[in-house]
């Protein structure tokens, strides 16, 4: 038993003090007929087309293609909308306490211009961090359409 | 793998021979009698599966994980019929008929079946750490759980098994 770098080292150590116990289960090497049988009902179903089953290893699936320039076009589209979202609500901050200070107490105008604000840039930030995810959508459905 | 994926028989030959005693081995450990089954099972699922290994990840990582849940699927359905014979013991003995003694097994199983009473969970980090001479992070990505929890796992499964071994021991 070999130690790799990140593995507890204590650990190691007494996996290695248990060792004489646990070398003393040895395991047999399999039947060659076995092996051989393995291989030809192995070989049976390499012959056929690949299908999902369940206990195996979840692939991570490939982007599908176009998502690139979905993810491109999608930017190109939000940014200067997103643009103009930021700099809407930098305005509101600045002088929305001024505006609203004429006819609501100085405090309540400052709160409701920063929550004003916060709620602005809060949906700015999760349409931003979706685009993404819509691209991949679009991408798919592109692909399936392509594919019939 | 690539190969295997395109359809080549020789290359799943060649990946066969290479995995067979590693596999093998580690299959008996953790299914006894059930290895020869499991073995075929797990290169079957293998090539049926071959779309599904990303080749980003090692293949003895995958194949493991393949093996490993085949024997956690075996041990869900003995775990079951043992339950069903435990209860119809309890009921022989419940009637006052009498019981048949367990037949006494060679003195090298009486090591392993000790193992074997190492709970599921505690066992696979223990075969997959000490005899397959997995790192912790690929034991890990095998089982699908933190490294922590494997450090974890390990180190009840290192406390368990030396007191089963000892009272092993202890009985030379």
């Amino acid at each position: 038993m070999s130690e790799r770098a990140g593995d507890d080292a204590a650990l190691s150590a007494e996996l290695a003090a248990l060792a004489p116990l646990l070398d003393r289960i040895s395991a047999p090497a399999p039947a060659q007929a076995l092996v051989e049988q393995t291989l030809r009902l192995a070989a049976v179903e390499l012959a056929r087309a690949p299908s999902l089953l369940p206990g195996v290893g979840a692939v991570r699936a490939p982007l599908p293609a176009g998502f690139g320039p979905e993810l491109a076009r999608l930017l190109a589209t939000a940014l200067p909308a997103l643009a103009l979202g930021v700099g809407w609500a930098t305005l509101v901050l600045r002088l929305g306490p001024g505006w609203l200070g004429a006819w609501l107490p100085a405090d309540l105008a400052l709160a409701l211009v920063t929550a004003q604000g916060v709620a602005a840039l809060s949906a700015l930030g999760l349409v931003t961090a979706s685009l993404p995810l819509v691209a991949h959508h679009r991408a798919l459905l592109r692909t399936r359409g392509a594919n019939g | 793998m690539e190969c295997v994926q395109a359809g080549d028989t020789q290359a799943l030959a060649a990946l066969i021979d290479r995995w067979r005693a590693p596999l093998y081995a580690f299959l008996w450990r953790r299914a006894g009698d059930g290895a020869d089954d499991l073995f075929q099972e797990s290169w079957i699922r293998v090539s049926r599966a071959r779309d599904r290994f990303d080749r980003s990840r090692r293949f003895s990582t995958w194949l493991f994980q393949i093996a490993n849940n085949l024997c956690r699927d075996r041990w869900r359905r003995q775990s079951a019929r043992r339950r069903a014979l435990d209860a119809l013991r309890d009921e022989t003995q419940a009637s006052g008929r009498d019981r048949v003694a367990a037949p006494e097994l060679p003195r090298e199983h009486q090591l392993e079946r000790r193992l074997e009473r190492l709970p599921e969970r505690l066992r696979e980090v223990l075969v997959l750490r000490y005899y397959q001479d997995l790192g912790e992070a690929e034991i890990a990505e095998i089982l699908d759980i933190p490294r922590g929890t494997v450090k974890s796992r390990l180190y009840t499964a290192v406390r368990a098994a030396r007191a089963l071994l000892a009272e092993d021991a202890s009985h030379e």
